[in-house]
């Protein structure tokens, strides 16, 4: 599988976005983890949406070291050039548990869901 | 075509499609109201807060808090680790404490006392501005370097000019 993170953490941070939503406090957490999401997240699959050009990712980060603390899952939007360089990154999907957003406990159910979701590797 | 070029062309094939004059956002246990926050129309037809609007959102934010000469709350400290990507560990090590120690201060209730406090804020202050800082800084009189209060108070007012100017 391509390194999609890697991809995304050569984008210059203003070319990595959040879609837009009205507010509530998980979006404003979106906005908070976003940068530590690019750092530090664990890509779960993808799935191609337009051909060559525009990937979706799925994305796993774990937040503490305890079982019973939540991590994050969510989903990027990729638009690459025909060339393949990538030009934007869109935050598009954002689960932390909160306002009954689905809840992960551990990457391995994350993953499980993201199967569901599409997501495939390799 | 190299990177410079293309994220040239990317930001030409965008459009600001709205201007949301009073933004509520929500961080570090209170809500915010930052100004003039721009929505965008991407090149694959979303509409989205780039991320130069969120650094503005974060900067705005950071700057209130590490402006004021207070205790930082857990939920204070912890936004500010998130935004800057610092560990606690980092915190322990730059303030010379155990990790234990700033873990006690996660808990409900704690602050972080005001003497570590008023260290962090500058710490934090710092690395969120430091990308904008450099080529900006005014010239600052040596006194203000030897107050706590007014070095604080003159970094709020260069946050706000800063935060326009980026």
């Amino acid at each position: 599988m391509r390194d999609w993170m890697a991809d995304i953490k050569q984008l210059p941070i203003e070319n990595i976005y959040v879609q837009h939503e009205p507010f509530t406090p998980r979006y404003s957490n979106a906005l908070i983890y976003l940068r530590k999401l690019v750092h530090f997240g664990d890509c779960l699959g993808f799935r191609e949406v337009i051909q060559n050009t525009t990937i979706e990712i799925a994305v796993w980060l774990e937040l503490g070291t305890k079982r019973r603390t939540p991590g994050i899952y969510c989903c990027f939007r990729l638009t690459y050039t025909p060339e393949m360089h990538l030009r934007i990154a869109v935050l598009f999907c954002f689960y932390d548990g909160t306002e009954k957003s689905p809840i992960f406990y551990n990457k391995d159910s994350a993953t499980v869901y993201a199967r569901n979701e599409g997501f495939r590797n390799g | 075509m190299d990177r410079t070029q293309l994220d040239k062309q990317t930001k030409e094939q965008e459009t600001v499609v709205e201007v949301i004059r009073e933004y509520p956002f929500q961080g570090a246990g209170k809500t915010w109201i930052i100004k003039n926050v721009e929505l965008t129309k991407t090149i694959d037809g979303s509409t989205v807060l780039t991320g130069h609007e969120i650094q503005k959102i974060h900067r705005t934010v950071a700057n209130e808090l590490c402006s004021t000469i207070e205790p930082l709350t857990a939920q204070e400290l912890d936004y500010l680790c998130t935004i800057t990507l610092t560990q606690f560990k980092d915190v322990a090590h730059f303030l010379g404490v155990t990790k234990s120690a700033v873990s006690l201060w996660k808990k409900p209730n704690k602050v972080v006392p005001l003497g570590d406090s008023l260290r962090l804020k500058r710490w934090f202050w710092f690395k969120v501005f430091k990308d904008i800082v450099q080529n900006t800084l005014p010239q600052v009189g040596i006194d203000v370097l030897a107050n706590d209060e007014h070095i604080l108070e003159v970094l709020s007012q260069l946050g706000r000019k800063l935060n326009k100017a980026g």
